[in-house]
């Protein structure tokens, strides 16, 4: 198997754990909720673009599918934390 | 040849918008800051790469895939962004800065909670 169809995607992929563990800092260090939420979402991005450079790597192309899906529930994940800690609940 | 070092180029810029909003969301001081940082460069980032990924494919089932999926994501990020925000005002959340004290928050009902006072407090 290729597994090498363009040089050197390990740098892409330090980078991204790199900015993985910095958003993984804030989830943990976080000093309120919605600070928990917005990097929560940023990590639904870094994974997408993850699953991006690995599917060249690899050399298939079926993970779009997973990309359009997960940017799909990260947003809606987004959207449901906040309307629930917003005044008034979901119905107002 | 050059649709290789476009691409690389491609890759390198997306990977270094979105190691500096996480890099600014771990630096920045202020919630509203945070927000700031992370929904503008992360979203730049996830287009440059998902698009250089979309064209490095190159059939049109992919490209279409792609820029639904970056047109999906510039729409939707402020919208994130905002309510995030919204729910800070509400919470009652202050920005720091010089004018913070005449910064005029809604009645809301919720107790306010600062959360910069709450971080020294936890430290000290």
């Amino acid at each position: 198997m290729d597994l090498l169809p363009f040089p050197f995607p390990h740098i892409f992929f330090t980078g991204l754990l790199l900015a993985l563990t910095l958003l993984l800092y804030r989830v943990v260090r976080g000093p309120h909720v919605l600070d928990r939420i917005m990097a929560a979402d940023s990590i639904t991005l870094v994974i997408i673009c993850l699953m991006g450079i690995w599917q060249v790597t690899v050399g298939t192309s079926f993970f779009f599918d997973a990309i359009l899906a997960l940017s799909v529930v990260g947003f809606i994940g987004t959207i449901a934390l906040a309307k629930y800690l917003e005044r008034g609940g979901l119905i107002h | 040849m050059i649709a290789d070092i476009v691409f690389i180029l491609m890759l390198m810029t997306g990977t270094f918008f979105v190691i500096t909003a996480a890099w600014g969301l771990v630096k920045f001081p202020d919630i509203y800051t945070r927000l700031h940082a992370v929904s503008k460069a992360s979203t730049f980032g996830f287009a440059f790469i998902v698009l250089a990924v979309a064209f490095r494919m190159g059939t049109g089932t992919d490209i279409t895939k792609a820029v639904t999926a970056v047109v999906f994501q510039f729409v939707t990020t402020p919208i994130a962004a905002h309510m995030i925000a919204r729910v800070a005002i509400q919470r009652g959340i202050k920005p720091l800065g010089q004018n913070r004290e005449v910064i005029d928050f809604p009645e809301t009902g919720f107790a306010p909670e600062d959360e910069h006072e709450k971080k020294e407090a936890r430290t000290n």
